[in-house]
């Protein structure tokens, strides 16, 4: 009888790692967490959901950062502390702060006034 | 392909929830089977399983028929989500219990069969994660190696130098069982 090869014997012994066959309520399981609906795009593999992209995960993050950093940007600007004098920008920020205060003032007189 | 699966797709991509169910009894025994191979746990493998399905149903607008095989889809979701929680594993401390066989999993065999599907069991999961996976989705789910390198992207012949490799591997880890054989 022609004897085995290395490759034979050790296909039968892998053939020895059964695997049991899967709950029998397990496909109910996964039908009751679908969602209701379907979604009009979706993920392949370890993607993110086109909902998901803004609004969650990372890039929800990312927006917040950026929102910060424009916002901290637009301060400076503003404040002019960057060169360590007051900007134009700053200038003309408090002159419209102002007239936007006198105007409240003028309003808060009419209403006073009346 | 099973027959008339496109149209199960094309069913289920239209909400029709009876068509996606159809899917699930098609595919789900493969990715359990797998899950529980790559991870050796019952609930971890329906873990995968679940979570594939979630996945492919949400997917399903966007699915181009022709385009990929359902179960070679489903294969590389379940495998990524395997090797996820292979590596999440390494973050945490394993239960002292871990890979201690499945009872449930047990064949009829005698005490001396059992221990050496344990001696299997662990050559294997000794293997490199992607050497295991390769050997997995070969030797057990009758992929062709060109199918394999589609469930893993890479190429065939990575898949076939993976293939040596774990064959190698397990060669030298089981010489005293392949002995007996």
């Amino acid at each position: 009888m022609r004897a085995r090869s290395d490759d034979d014997r050790l296909n039968r012994l892998l053939d020895l790692h059964v695997a049991p066959r899967a709950r029998e309520g397990l496909g109910d399981d996964i039908m009751a967490r679908l969602p209701q609906g379907i979604a009009s795009r979706g993920s392949t593999g370890r993607g993110f959901s086109l909902t998901s992209r803004f609004l969650g995960g990372f890039d929800l993050r990312a927006a917040a950062a950026g929102f910060a950093a424009l916002a901290i940007g637009v301060w400076i600007g503003l404040s002019g502390h960057v060169l360590g004098e007051p900007s134009l920008a700053e200038e003309d920020f408090m002159i419209a702060l102002g007239g936007l205060e006198s105007g409240f003032g003028d309003l808060a007189y009419l209403e006073d006034g009346s | 392909m099973p027959a008339g699966e496109d149209e199960l797709i094309a069913r289920a991509a239209r909400g029709d929830r009876r068509a996606f169910r159809r899917l699930v009894d098609l595919h789900v025994e493969r990715l359990h089977r797998l899950g529980f191979r790559m991870l050796g746990s019952r609930e971890e493998a329906e873990d995968v399983a679940q979570e594939s399905f979630i996945r492919l149903f949400r997917t399903l607008p966007d699915w181009q028929p022709g385009r990929a095989k359902l179960s070679t889809w489903l294969y590389r979701v379940a495998s990524n989500l395997c090797i996820d929680r292979l590596r999440k594993r390494r973050e945490v401390a394993l239960p002292e219990d871990f890979d201690a066989p499945d009872p449930k999993a047990r064949s009829d065999g005698g005490l001396e069969e059992r221990e050496l599907q344990g001696r299997v069991r662990g050559a294997i999961n000794a293997l490199p994660e992607r050497q295991r996976l390769a050997i997995l989705l070969t030797h057990y789910e009758g992929c062709g190696n060109a199918e394999t390198a589609d469930v893993m992207g890479i190429s065939v012949e990575a898949v076939e130098s993976l293939l040596a490799r774990a064959r190698r591997t397990l060669k030298q880890a089981l010489a005293g069982e392949m002995e007996m054989m």
